[in-house]
Parts: C-alpha cells; sequence; structure tokens
C-alpha cells in the first residue's frame, strides 16, 4: 500500500510517516504543491493524504488534478480549517475523507483503513481478527462463526479497535471517534468506559480469547492472543 | 421632534415675539399720537370755549347745539373747582346711528366771575380703527410668515435634506460583513459633504480594525492547530512505546488531555466567531421535527448509558427559519447540556409546540446565578474538562437569528425554552 502525504510542515509530516510506516505503508512526503503536483502526476498511490494549506499553492487544485489523472485513488483531505465550505468544497471535488487538525494517529489509521476497504471493489469487506470477523458492508459481527447483536456506537468502537489493533488507544481519541464534538469530554469517559464494559462482556460471552484490555493510566487497546 | 420642525418653531416664536413687541411699539407710538391730538383738540377747544364765555352775552344755548361740547352754569359754591377729568365714555351718535367710544373731558372754570361745568367730546373711532387694523394687519403679517415658513420647510425637507436623509439610510442598512463600499451622496452642502466623509472614514477605520481581529482570530484559530497535531501525534507515539512507567503514563496523559481541549477550545471559539461573522446564512425553512429526531437518535445510547430516559413529545409541521448548520449545533449542545448536567437514572422532557420547543432536565441545582447561565465559560460545580462554551454557543445563535431562549428552575427541573 503505497500514501502520499502531502503536508508542508516537515514536523507533522515525519511523524505521520512514522506511525504509517510502523502500520505497513510505503509513504512518500511531499512538502509543497510543486513537488506534490510532480508526484501525482509521475506516480500512482492507493492513498493521498492531503493538507489543503500549502506554502505555494492549494490543496484543493492538487484534489482536482488527482481525480482528472486517476480517480479512483482514495484521497483525505487534513486541514487546519474547520471550515464547512473547505469540506463541502473538498468532498465535493471528489475527496472521500476529510479530518480536522489536530488529529488523532489512530483515528487517521481508522479513516485510511475504511478508505482502502471501501476502494478495493473487488476485495472483500470483512475484516478478520483472530476468531472475531466484521463485516464493514452489512456492519455484522461475528464470534466463531455465531453473529452477536451490538449497538451502533459498539459496533463503531469495536471497527475502531480492530483498525488499530495491538495499539493503545487514549480515551479523548476513542470519545472523539465515537462522538466528534458533540460531548462533553467529562462524561465521556464515563461513557467509553460503560461501552468498552457491555462490549467486553458480550465478546467474552461468546468465548473469544481476544477482547479489550485496560492499559493503565494510558487507555486501551484490543489485544489479540 | 425634527430639526427642521424645531427650527420652524424656534423662527416662529422669535417672529411672534418681534411682532408682538413693533405691534406694542406700533401701537404705543399711535396711541401717543392720538392722546396728544386729544390733549391738543381739547386744549384749543377749552380755549376757544373760554373765549366765547368770556364775551359780554354768553348763548349758552349755542354753545350747547353742537355736539361735542356742553357747558352749563354752576351756582357759586364754596366747593373746589373740577380739574381736568378725563374719562372714556359710550355716546349715541346720531350721524352714524350708533353707540361710539368717546373721549370726554369735564372741568369747572370760573370767566368773569361765573362758574362753568364745561365737558368736551372727542370721537375715538377713528384712532380705535387704526389701532385694530395695525393689530390685524401685524397678525396677517405672522400668518403670511408661517405659511412662508411651512413651505420653505417642506421644500427643504424635500430637497435640502435629502443627502443627510439618504446618508441616514445608508447607516441604517450599513454592516460590517458585506464589506459594500458607501454610495458617494451628490451634496454641495458642506456640512453633509463632512458628515458624509466622517461616516466613510469611521466606516473604513472600524473595518480595517475587523479585518484585522478576524484575521487574528482566524490566524490564531488556524495555525495553532498544527503544533498541536504535533504534539499529539507525538504523544501518540510516546503511549504506544510502552516502556513508559505508570507514573509517565499518568503526566503523558495529562498533556494529552490539556492539548486536546486547547484544541477543542480554539476550535470553538472559533465557530463562535464564525457565528459572530454570520458566515452562515444559507437560511432555509425546517421542519423541526424531522430535525429533532435523527439529533435525538445519536444521543440516544448516550442516554441508555447513563439511564437518562428521553420523552420527546412533538406536534407536526412545526416550521423554524435558520441555516440548518447552525440549529444542528443549536440543538445539539441543547440536548448535550440536558444530558451531561443530568443525575443517573435522570429524565429529559422534549416539548415541540408551534412557535415553542422546550427542553427539561433533572439535575443538580445550579452553583451561580441563573442569568450567567449563558456565560462563556461559566461551568457549574468546575467541571474542568468541559469547555462551558455550550450555551454561550447557543445564546449567540439565538441572538443573531432573532431567536429568543430563556432558562428558568422549576424544581426538579432546568428547562430551556426556545421561542420563534
Amino acid at each position: 500500500m503505497k500514501i502520499l502525504i502531502v503536508e508542508d510542515n516537515r514536523e507533522l509530516s515525519e511523524t505521520l510517516v512514522h506511525y504509517l510506516k510502523q502500520e505497513g505503508y510505503l509513504c512518500e512526503t511531499a512538502y509543497n504543491y510543486q513537488t506534490a503536483e510532480e508526484k501525482i502526476n509521475i506516480y500512482a498511490y492507493d492513498v493521498v493524504v492531503l493538507d489543503i494549506t500549502l506554502p505555494d499553492g492549494s490543496g484543493l487544485e492538487i484534489l482536482k488534478q488527482l481525480k482528472q489523472k486517476r480517480p479512483d485513488e482514495g484521497v483525505l483531505i487534513i486541514s487546519a480549517k474547520n471550515a464547512l465550505d473547505d469540506k463541502l468544497t473538498g468532498l465535493n471535488l471528489g475527496a472521500d475523507d476529510y479530518l480536522t487538525k489536530p488529529f488523532h494517529l489512530a483515528e487517521l489509521n481508522a479513516r485510511i483503513q475504511s478508505l482502502l476497504r471501501r476502494k478495493r471493489f473487488n476485495g472483500s469487506h470483512e475484516i478478520t481478527v483472530g476468531d472475531l470477523r466484521l463485516n464493514t458492508a452489512t456492519a455484522q459481527v461475528f464470534i466463531k462463526d455465531n453473529e452477536i447483536i451490538l449497538t451502533r456506537k459498539e459496533y463503531e468502537l469495536l471497527l475502531y479497535f480492530l483498525s488499530n489493533r495491538n495499539r493503545i488507544l487514549n480515551k479523548e481519541a476513542i470519545a472523539e471517534h465515537l462522538w466528534g464534538d458533540n460531548i462533553d469530554m467529562a462524561d465521556s469517559f464515563d461513557f467509553i468506559y460503560t461501552h468498552i464494559k457491555n462490549l467486553r462482556k458480550k465478546i467474552a460471552s461468546y468465548g473469544s480469547s481476544n477482547n479489550i484490555k485496560s492499559v493503565y493510566g494510558m487507555g486501551y487497546k484490543f489485544v489479540v492472543e | 421632534m425634527r430639526l427642521i420642525t424645531k427650527t420652524t418653531l424656534l423662527y416662529l416664536l422669535i417672529t411672534a415675539i418681534v411682532i408682538a413687541s413693533s405691534g406694542l411699539v406700533l401701537y404705543n407710538i399711535t396711541n401717543n399720537f392720538v392722546q396728544k391730538r386729544i390733549r391738543d383738540y381739547f386744549t384749543h377747544k377749552e380755549t376757544r370755549l373760554t373765549g366765547y364765555l368770556s364775551k359780554p352775552q354768553v348763548d349758552l344755548d349755542w354753545i350747547n347745539s353742537f355736539k361735542s361740547q356742553h357747558v352749563e352754569p354752576l351756582s357759586n359754591l364754596k366747593t373746589p373747582l373740577l380739574k381736568n377729568y378725563d374719562r372714556d365714555t359710550i355716546i349715541f351718535n346720531d350721524l352714524e346711528g350708533e353707540r361710539q367710544p368717546f373721549r370726554a373731558r369735564t372741568l369747572d372754570k370760573v370767566v368773569n366771575g361765573q362758574r362753568y361745568r364745561i365737558s368736551m367730546y372727542m370721537a375715538l373711532k377713528e384712532s380705535r380703527l387704526v389701532l385694530g387694523g395695525i393689530i390685524t394687519s401685524l397678525f396677517y403679517v405672522f400668518l403670511a410668515l408661517l405659511a412662508l415658513m411651512l413651505l420653505l420647510n417642506y421644500l427643504s425637507s424635500r430637497y435640502l435634506w435629502q443627502p443627510f436623509n439618504y446618508t441616514l439610510e445608508q447607516i441604517k442598512h450599513y454592516s460590517l460583513n458585506q464589506g459594500i463600499a458607501l454610495a458617494e451622496v451628490p451634496t454641495t452642502t458642506k456640512e453633509f459633504k463632512e458628515l458624509n466623509n466622517l461616516f466613510a472614514q469611521m466606516t473604513s477605520r472600524i473595518e480595517h480594525d475587523f479585518r484585522n481581529m478576524k484575521e487574528f482570530t482566524e490566524n490564531i484559530s488556524h495555525e495553532i492547530q498544527t503544533p498541536l497535531a504535533i504534539i499529539k501525534a507525538k504523544i501518540e507515539m510516546l503511549q504506544k512505546t510502552e516502556k513508559l512507567s505508570g507514573e509517565q503514563a499518568k503526566t503523558i496523559g495529562a498533556i494529552y488531555r490539556a492539548t486536546s481541549h486547547l484544541s477543542k477550545l480554539s476550535r470553538t471559539l472559533g465557530l463562535i466567531s464564525k457565528i459572530e461573522n454570520q458566515e452562515f446564512t444559507n437560511r432555509e425553512e425546517l421542519d423541526l421535527k424531522t430535525f429533532l429526531e435523527p439529533l435525538l437518535f445519536n444521543f440516544k445510547e448516550l442516554a441508555e448509558l447513563k439511564q437518562v430516559k428521553i420523552d420527546f413529545k412533538a406536534n407536526d409541521n412545526v416550521f423554524i427559519t435558520i441555516d440548518p448548520y447552525l440549529l444542528d449545533v443549536l440543538l445539539s449542545n441543547l440536548i448535550k447540556n440536558a444530558l451531561s448536567h443530568n443525575y443517573e437514572k435522570g429524565e429529559i422532557l422534549i416539548c415541540l409546540e408551534p412557535q415553542q420547543l422546550t427542553i427539561c432536565n433533572t439535575g443538580p441545582v445550579l452553583d451561580f446565578a441563573e442569568c450567567e447561565i449563558f456565560d462563556r465559560f461559566r461551568r457549574n460545580g468546575h467541571n474542568s474538562s468541559s469547555l462551558g462554551l455550550g450555551l454561550a454557543i447557543v445564546k449567540k445563535i439565538c441572538y443573531l437569528n432573532n431567536l429568543d431562549i430563556s432558562y428558568s428552575y422549576q424544581e426538579p427541573l432546568h428547562c430551556f425554552t426556545l421561542r420563534f
């Protein structure tokens, strides 16, 4: 999987590369409009992570060119502007997703994965982790081929964990993933705790050995035995 | 009261005073003249009568045959002589066939040792007429001036004050955000030109400052996000190493939370300034019931976690005209608020009636004054992890869209009422 990261801030760009490499992606970077333009015209990528505000041009222009040349490449916009117009413009121009800075790396990772799942037309919509199988097309979860019934948020939570398995997810990232800005942090931690407790119970009741574990002082992670 | 009316009234007052005083002066002059004529006439008559009376043959009948004089001999009493006794009286004038005002003078005179009582009369009609004429003519002059003033008033408000009214109209419709340049007002009046120039200068100054502020807000809320993204990413990388002690993990968790708080804060403040700058103008007529249902569905699961019962009663066909994004922010914040300030196993009652939406919830009593509930950074119970901006946003949206929001506490419910 090849990813191009178009981001003018080197520090952030390097961090993203570092993180995504650990996730098993091949990453290339472009720090400005010119380089980005060259690279998208020469190489093909699976996903382009695109910052809209570049020092020498607009990321939206790159997006237009990209969509003309290779319409099935996935594009994920990252922008510091939480402007509704930008978001709509980006999505109308054919971007697949839109993340507002500052985002959680786990969130970026989950979005990239979901993007890739959607892009692979012939691929499966299934994620299999140990004895757990999750179908993203039908939003069903199976443990040892028995379907378990989850609430909508529990399903989203599990998908998030599976996208970032064996990684620690902190509560803020989980809260923001589940509810965006729709909830105050204070409450959200109690909610997360309750959600995770219920989800664990359900998974354990079907006899799966893989489950969510608490990591003291940090958050939670999905451990595959 | 309009300026033009005020000046007219002032002018009229001054004119009235001037005309009244000139009338008084004229009256006095005429009156003095008339009085003098009367005095001269009486003196002259007295001399003539004295002349007649001093003749050896006094023909009193002949003298008394004149209407304007009357002489009667008095017996030689020791009574003092009557001095000039002047008075106004009404006498029937048979020439004109009507009763008319006369000035009369009666005096006693001793001529050749004989006392006479002489009365003389003089018609006052003409002088009265003259005086009346003066007053009437002045009154007509005043009326003419009044008419002239009204005409001038009308003309000046119609033509002279036109540019001023035009400027007022511009000020009335002036809005900072629209960035519309002010139209040049065609006028040759120095004061209006000055007013327009000042107004133009003022607006350009305000616009300049406003742009600065706006840029600052945008820059700060925009430029802060990338460094925050780096901090967040780096912390996540640290957390992944798993070689941290519990203490370090806690510290890093705290840093992470503070960073999240900071980014949320700047984002929310950015949203508030966007709302203030009226960047959401996509007004549509929205059906509140169909708008609320998916929102409530989003919160349903959260409510269940807290075991809060949501009771939703709604009339059909209640419409509100507002930007859908703003309505979403507004209602989400209100419902979020009702949920997060609630007890475990509490209740939320949402009632949608025509022109009114009420959202009530159980929850702990406020530890601050009711009127402060919509203030920025006002949190109940010093809950430092909440931003304390939700209700401030609600208030702002309501204010800018002419909606009325009010809070009241009726044991055991906190109620927010939105009227539209």
